[in-house]
């Protein structure tokens, strides 16, 4: 079995997107300050210190990178420095850089707004007109950060707009970045190697990588066009992992920044420190100065999670509740806070929480957005919507467990768009009894119209297993597919009653078998409602054939109400 | 899921659906086999070629038409059933219901109900 590490994509096509990506080219001037923080203005040292500055600096200008792109999606983001007199760029992608001296004596010379027009920076960096924006005006500039877009249109206004508003808190980050500049101590997290390029479903791409005994699966969406949600996961060790999610105050370019230096505050402690609420209070010392001077503050929890025995360790500055679902008891557990948010007070202290990790075990982090998603009626999802999809998706692999929660907030809201911010973070450890089980879960609404959603998914999985004989498949799908549609349609008809819902579940495929698992919130299966009366060929019933069919395509099919007005259906077909 | 409509005559019609008769599709199936019963019709052979999903929906709606034609003497036929729908109606019984043809054909030339 595979075991997954996720970690948040640096260019996440969902994430602080503009509407469109808007071709230029856009040149930031960055404040005197940046030049100071690094080593390139001094004799280039061979010790410790000096590298690890060039590194911070580096640290820096990529934190800078991704402020850009959350302004401005593109294809190349650069670096022209002032060098010993000349002037150098740096690309992210490493490609040469046309054109640096007009960039350069455009942006040297203007204040503002400047045009480039007709511009061509490099042939494979896309051409047309493009704008030059800068942020702070020096009289001796030495730091110019820009980006290139793929399309050749000039950028609208809101474009400008957004990062004439970002720009100062660009400069501000830049200031603030220069306390992580510290002399690393030899121990330091070593960032997981990745692993291999399969897209999960649901998410966006991202960089995977792999642990012995957790799973790790993580996903961030923006409500706006930049948001201030953040995640990292980083390895420790073999079998360990320090992770942080984290939500700032506010929304729009102050909270992404902020975000992005949250973010880059975790990764720093983490070189430091082994325990969570170690890590809360190094990070609350390095981020309170800035929070308090915008008014600002961030809730995050960080854990540790691994080792053998299995642990889980964590810290929560005033974040909403993780939760620890236990595989053995179905029982949901809430990690409460240890701490205040960050920024509410300088010398805040944590507690860290350590508990065991038993096989099987979910732990789920996640920003309020989740569990606030509100559906037409205003009905929030709730931690027991939460709740509910974790046991319906156990004990499927995390990266489909997660898939199941994104898709089951789509579900929850409808068509309503994204009122805030989504971060979510799942940790599964592996499972007692898995066996070679394919467990694919799903959700859907509870509404006719979406049961064909059900009858794809169980035909393609049965068609597409190697478990299942090739000669059976067909007519297995076949089963499959009209028993749980035939259970969903009674789902619909009789636990909801026309109100709205969600059905959701899992498909099983293992070597002998085929097992699907029906979970709805709706109102309890009185067996007597939908039973077929005698039949009559002469006279035959309209009703009743539904859970007849159901019956007669499976060998299994039992009924349980659970606690919390849930109802549970389970199908089982033997094929060998 | 679309139905194609065709009358060979006043008395004698051919419906064709296509794709899944299920739980959102099957009250349409219902009301054209009512319209064409309320219109005089007194056989309809649905032809299920193209129906490669049948649920309990569209089995109700094929005896509520039958119920309609029933009414005035008529009858209802069904052909060339995929795997699936064949399976669902031999699993509800309702095989030995509705007599099933080879092609449309024959089921529209076989005037009276089979029914044994």
């Amino acid at each position: 079995m595979s075991h997954i590490l996720a970690r948040q994509p640096t260019t996440d096509p969902g994430w602080m997107r503009l509407s469109e990506p808007k071709p230029c080219i856009l040149v930031l001037k960055l404040p005197w300050c940046l030049g100071r923080a690094t080593v390139y203005r001094r004799p280039r040292a061979v010790d410790g210190r000096h590298t690890f500055r060039v590194l911070k600096a580096y640290k820096v200008y990529r934190t800078a990178y991704r402020l850009l792109e959350c302004a401005v999606p593109s294809g190349e983001v650069f670096v022209i420095r002032s060098m010993e007199g000349a002037w150098s760029p740096i690309t992210a992608s490493g490609e040469p850089l046309a054109r640096v001296m007009e960039i350069v004596d455009r942006a040297s010379s203007s204040h503002g707004v400047i045009r480039l027009p007709g511009s061509r920076v490099d042939g494979d960096l896309g051409a047309g007109s493009g704008e030059v924006i800068a942020i702070r005006q020096k009289d001796n500039p030495l730091e110019l950060v820009g980006l290139v877009s793929a399309r050749p249109a000039p950028p609208s206004d809101d474009v400008c707009d957004l990062l004439l508003d970002a720009a100062p808190f660009i400069a501000w980050l830049v200031e603030t970045a220069q306390p992580f500049e510290v002399v690393p101590k030899v121990r330091s997290g070593r960032r997981l190697a990745p692993v291999g390029g399969r897209a999960p479903r649901g998410l966006h791409q991202g960089e995977w990588m792999a642990l012995p005994s957790l799973e790790v699966a993580a996903y961030l969406k923006s409500s706006k066009r930049i948001g201030g949600d953040f995640f990292d996961v980083i390895g420790i060790g073999e079998n360990e992992a320090v992770v942080a999610l984290g939500d700032v105050s506010g929304k729009g370019p102050q909270a992404a920044l902020l975000a992005a230096l949250g973010r880059t505050a975790f990764q720093a402690t983490v070189r430091e420190h082994d325990d969570p609420a170690d890590i809360l209070r190094a990070m609350n010392e390095i981020l309170s100065p800035a929070l308090e001077r915008v008014q600002a503050f961030i809730t995050v929890v960080t854990a540790r999670l691994g080792g053998d025995p299995l642990t889980l360790a964590y810290a929560s500055a005033g974040h909403a509740e993780p939760v620890l679902w236990h595989e053995g008891d179905e029982r949901l557990e809430l990690l409460p806070a240890t701490g205040l948010p960050l920024g509410v007070s300088p010398g805040a202290g944590y507690g860290t929480v350590e508990t065991a990790l038993a096989p099987g075990s979910v732990i789920v982090f996640y920003s309020d957005g989740v569990t606030e998603a509100e559906d037409p009626d205003g009905k929030v999802l709730g931690l027991q919507g939460l709740s509910d999809m974790i046991h319906a998706s156990h004990p499927a692999r995390a990266v489909d467990q997660l898939g199941m929660i994104i898709t089951g907030l789509d579900v929850h809201r409808r068509a309503l768009p994204l009122r805030d911010d989504v971060a979510i973070l799942l940790v599964r450890t592996a499972p007692s009894a898995i066996g070679e089980r394919h467990i694919v879960p799903f959700v859907i609404p509870a509404e006719a119209s979406a049961l064909r959603i059900l009858v794809d998914l169980a035909r393609q999985e049965v068609l597409s297993s190697e478990a299942v004989p090739a000669d059976q498949r067909a007519e297995l799908a076949d089963a499959l597919a009209t028993a749980i549609a035939e259970l969903a349609a009674n789902q619909v008809e009789h636990a909801y009653q026309g109100t709205a819902g969600r059905i959701q579940g899992r498909l099983s495929i293992s070597d002998d078998r085929l097992e699907a698992d029906m979970y709805d919130s709706g109102m309890e299966y009185i067996e007597a409602q939908v039973e077929p009366s005698e039949f009559d060929r002469q006279d035959p019933p309209l009703r009743g054939y539904g859970l007849k069919l159901v019956r007669s395509l499976v060998d299994e099919c039992s009924y349980r109400r659970l606690s919390g007005t849930r109802n549970h259906w389970r199908l089982v077909r033997y094929f060998r | 899921m679309e139905i194609a409509i065709s009358k060979s005559d006043s008395v004698k019609a051919t419906i064709t659906p296509r794709g899944r008769v299920d739980a959102d599709s099957g009250p349409q199936l219902k009301l054209v086999l009512q319209d064409l019963a309320a219109e005089g019709v007194l056989l309809i052979v649905v032809d299920l070629q193209e129906v490669d999903f049948m649920d309990s929906s569209g089995l109700s709606a094929l005896v509520s038409g039958l119920r309609a034609l029933r009414e005035r003497d008529g009858s209802l036929h069904l052909c060339r059933p995929q795997p699936q729908p064949l399976t669902a109606l031999k699993l509800t019984m309702l095989d030995r219901v509705f007599p099933i043809f080879a092609t449309p054909e024959e089921a529209l030339d076989f005037d009276q109900p089979s029914l044994p």
